[in-house]
């Protein structure tokens, strides 16, 4: 700690020992309505809290959703091709039949 | 969980739930906790009570985000909120001008004279000449540097109290008050270099 640092210590202490004008501490009358005037309106739910709140729901709705839609493209690749009319087998066999 | 023997801790949820009576009890509960900071780090131009409104303005609406979980007591929540209120309030003051030298009394001219010159005994005057230097010293600094000089040399709080009271970490309240003493050094110079002219 420099010279100046432990000079200032002492002014510092001399400035303590100089007792705080008396004010009082308790809340002037009328103080607490005027807080309660301006006090902001309980606003509805912040944006984040509305973000949190539907994000699950939303979330578990796309995860059906996608659920959903990929049985049903498994389902589709499954099924059997649905057969061509062979024309050429049929003009074939009918002139074959001839 | 108490403030100057109220026990703050039963309004808090009439309080969040917008009672006007719980809310009321909360003021009057907290306001010479408020108070006492405000006087301490008010800016000189604004008023007391107006800087007392704001921080309990500010409480209520805050009050949703305050949780006892975070193992913070809420008086301490609201000390941190008073004195960052006074922080933002001074900042926004305008630097005070300049001192001149024929601004000082001759008590404060001895003080100053002992602050600089290492062989200069301690004078004998009266406490408030002290006092009176040391204000006006404190304010030429920034707010940051004045909050910082007023908690840790004048309300002797230690540098923890003054991280949790700041939001600041402790190796940054140990620089700022470092520094906050080296500007008081070169504010102290140029009184003297004042006088000399």
């Amino acid at each position: 700690m420099s010279e100046f640092d432990l000079r200032w210590k002492e002014l510092a202490g001399k400035a303590r020992n100089v007792p705080a004008a008396h004010a009082d501490d308790t809340a002037p009358s009328g103080f607490a309505t005027r807080v309660l005037a301006r006090r902001p309106e309980r606003a509805g739910p912040a944006t984040e809290d509305l973000w949190l709140r539907w994000l699950r729901p939303s979330l578990a709705t796309m995860a059906a959703i996608a659920v959903v839609l990929t049985g049903l493209e498994v389902r589709a690749s499954r099924a059997p091709v649905l057969a061509r009319p062979c024309i050429e087998n049929t003009v074939a066999q009918v002139l074959w039949k001839l | 969980m108490t403030a100057d023997g109220h026990d703050v801790a039963q309004w808090l949820p009439g309080a969040r739930a917008g009672e006007d009576k719980a809310s009321r009890a909360l003021v009057e509960a907290l306001y010479p906790q408020v108070i006492r900071i405000v006087r301490s780090h008010r800016p000189v131009r604004l008023a007391e009570e107006d800087l007392a409104q704001d921080i309990f303005v500010k409480l209520f609406g805050r009050l949703d985000r305050y949780e006892e979980q975070d193992g913070v007591p809420f008086e301490h929540w609201v000390s941190r909120l008073a004195v960052r209120t006074c922080l933002d309030a001074l900042r926004a003051e305008r630097r005070r001008p300049e001192l001149r030298c024929s601004d000082l009394a001759e008590e404060d001219n001895r003080w100053l004279e002992y602050l600089l010159t290492e062989t200069a005994a301690v004078p004998d005057g009266p406490d408030f000449s002290a006092a009176e230097l040391v204000e006006r010293m404190l304010a030429q600094l920034s707010a940051e540097d004045r909050l910082v000089i007023r908690l840790l040399d004048l309300e002797q709080k230690s540098v923890a109290e003054i991280s949790q009271l700041t939001g600041w970490s402790r190796p940054a309240v140990k620089v700022r008050a470092f520094r906050a003493r080296h500007r008081l050094r070169k504010v102290a110079q140029g009184f003297q270099e004042g006088m000399k002219l």
